[in-house]
């Protein structure tokens, strides 16, 4: 459904995507994932015909997208990071909006309307204008718009960033469910775990590149290790363990080990009276967490990249 | 280019306007109350430049008409910039909708907005005493070509500025200006040389010269065509310039 080869883009001097490749066949989600300036927003802007690319083919159901941003279109429901709704008009009006745009009229707009807003469960919410709507319910109005033209391709950058606990397992239901009906889904997130349950093709970014691709379980196999991480208070002692490498990641000291626990018993040891100054002692199991600190040499920060994507 | 499209948008564009109508009160009760307030004191300045026995409205009514409605290419601007606010834009974009599409959705109902201010202003002004002596045909001609310059110019502004803030000091204070220098607040012949001699360069003043002839002169269907012509000269300068400066690309702030 969606088939990239070579895809570049830079803003300046600065390159946001330095030759990506990806493939999304229907009924698939791939996850985008990296940090703050991995290029994963360009990449979905350029998909959405937003952003002209430098280099690279983008075929979406066989269209040049890059060439036909019209012709292609219609196959795509785009939710971008950033809601995008009319404030003052009701959710329902919104929705017979996108929904007229997209071509459909009529009974067949009503029965979508009808189905979207009980996917996403919006019927209390209907006839109310999106000013007077929480965080979480309009980010449910916003993917509710992607839906309207029932897309052959989601594009779905950041969808769940600020959304409370029921609006992330509606709007995460929902894309398995369309999954399944055969939707081709790219889910482009700072958050692993959602990444993790949704079972995606994994695209790991990172300052424009793709370091890792395969489903969560191989990159995890591959990549993904154990990990000892201790922070103190005040300053970080000097240690040395016989036998694992003791990395400093800015507060943080690291021990990547097979067998974590084994090593915290031998830290303690060497600590001795330091370990009064302990303030945390965290075992990494193998993750999609652990996989990134692999690949990159440090934690994936989800707190930082929420606040950032939330003031954006 | 799909017209089904357009008018999906245009219809968007109205229920915002109907979930806010102040632009819609703004434009038409303020100039008739202008009007009201105007009309006889112009009535004099009139009587003092020869015309006896015309009433102030028949200056006032199209003067105000004439002022008011360049307001609408602020309101043009504003319906863009809003979208970016709203986070709409890049919705709007991305959606089947082709940027001459949206252009045309969003310019529509703000030049069908002008056509009803311009058509209660000069009905509610018959009212106050408006007589007009030549062709109304060509007053109306006037008027149309009067509002697809005020929707090439709001694209223009549209295109031009960058900010929410700009867009607001031009549309009000651009406006009035702009209509003190064309002679539509005040017949050209009371105001300085320094005015009358750039006057030309402002469509109001074209606007004003047509609507002057037909109403005050009584002159026929053909007085209109030279004043028509150069409105749509400027609304054709003021297409050239969105199409030359407008991005869909560029990030305005609301």
């Amino acid at each position: 459904m969606l088939s990239i080869r070579g895809l570049r883009k830079s803003y300046g001097n600065h390159p946001a995507l330095t030759g990506v490749d990806l493939e999304v066949r229907p009924g698939e989600i791939v996850g985008l994932l990296g940090p703050n300036g991995a290029g994963k927003t360009t990449l979905a802007s350029i998909v959405a015909g937003l952003v002209r690319p430098d280099d690279g083919t983008v075929l979406v159901g066989g269209i040049d997208a890059v060439r036909h941003p019209h012709r292609v279109s219609p196959l795509i429901g785009f939710a971008a990071q950033t809601t995008g709704v009319y404030e003052v008009l009701t959710v329902q009006e919104n929705l017979t909006f996108f929904g007229e745009l997209a071509g459909i009229r009529g009974i067949k707009l009503r029965q979508r309307i009808t189905d979207v807003v009980a996917a996403l469960l919006l019927e209390e919410l209907s006839s109310r204008r999106c000013q007077q709507l929480s965080g979480g319910e309009k980010r449910r109005v916003h993917m509710a718009i992607a839906l309207m033209a029932r897309p052959k391709l989601l594009l779905l950058d950041e969808p769940t960033v600020g959304a409370d606990i029921a609006t992330r397992t509606a709007l995460l239901d929902v894309i398995k469910q369309l999954v399944g009906e055969g939707t081709a889904v790219l889910y482009s997130t700072h958050y692993l775990p959602e990444i993790e349950s949704l079972d995606a093709f994994i695209l790991l970014l990172d300052h424009g590149s793709v370091i890792a691709r395969g489903p969560v379980d191989q990159l995890v196999a591959r990549h993904g290790m154990a990990a000892l991480e201790l922070s103190f208070d005040g300053p970080i002692p000097e240690i040395q363990l016989d036998g694992y490498p003791v990395v400093r990641d800015g507060e943080l000291i690291r021990i990547v080990t097979p067998e974590p626990a084994i090593a915290a018993a031998h830290i303690l040891e060497v600590l001795g009276p330091e370990a009064l100054h302990l303030r945390s002692l965290d075992v990494i199991h193998p993750s999609l967490d652990s996989v990134f600190l692999a690949l990159t040499g440090h934690r994936y920060d989800a707190n930082q990249e929420e606040r950032r994507v939330s003031a954006s | 280019m799909s017209l089904r499209r357009s008018l999906a948008i245009t219809r968007n564009e109205l229920r915002i306007l109907r979930r806010d109508p102040s632009p819609l009160i703004l434009v038409l009760v303020v100039p008739i109350l202008v009007i009201s307030i105007m009309r006889g004191g112009v009535g004099a300045i009139l009587g003092f430049l020869g015309y006896h026995g015309a009433s102030g409205a028949d200056f006032a009514v199209p003067g105000e008409a004439v002022t008011f409605v360049f307001f609408i290419s602020g309101f043009i601007g504003i319906s863009f910039f809003r979208e970016h606010g709203w986070g709409t834009w890049d919705r709007l974009r991305a959606s089947p909708a082709t940027t001459a599409e949206i252009m045309v959705g969003k310019v529509l109902p703000m030049c069908l907005l002008g056509v009803l201010q311009l058509a209660v202003i000069f009905a509610v002004g018959v009212g106050l005493g408006l007589d007009i002596r030549g062709s109304t045909v060509g007053v109306a001609l006037v008027g149309v070509a009067l509002v697809l310059c005020v929707g090439a110019m709001g694209m223009a502004v549209t295109a031009v500025f960058k900010t929410m803030e700009q867009i607001n000091a031009f549309g009000n204070f651009g406006a009035v200006a702009l209509a003190g220098l064309g002679g539509a607040l005040m017949p050209l012949a009371v105001l300085p040389a320094w005015v009358q001699r750039i006057a030309p360069a402002t469509p109001q003043y074209w606007a004003m010269r047509g609507f002057n002839s037909l109403i005050l002169n009584g002159h026929q269907f053909t007085a209109a065509l030279l004043p028509v012509a150069v409105l749509m000269a400027f609304a054709a300068a003021f297409s050239i310039v969105a199409l030359l400066k407008f991005r869909v690309d560029d990030t305005k702030r609301s």
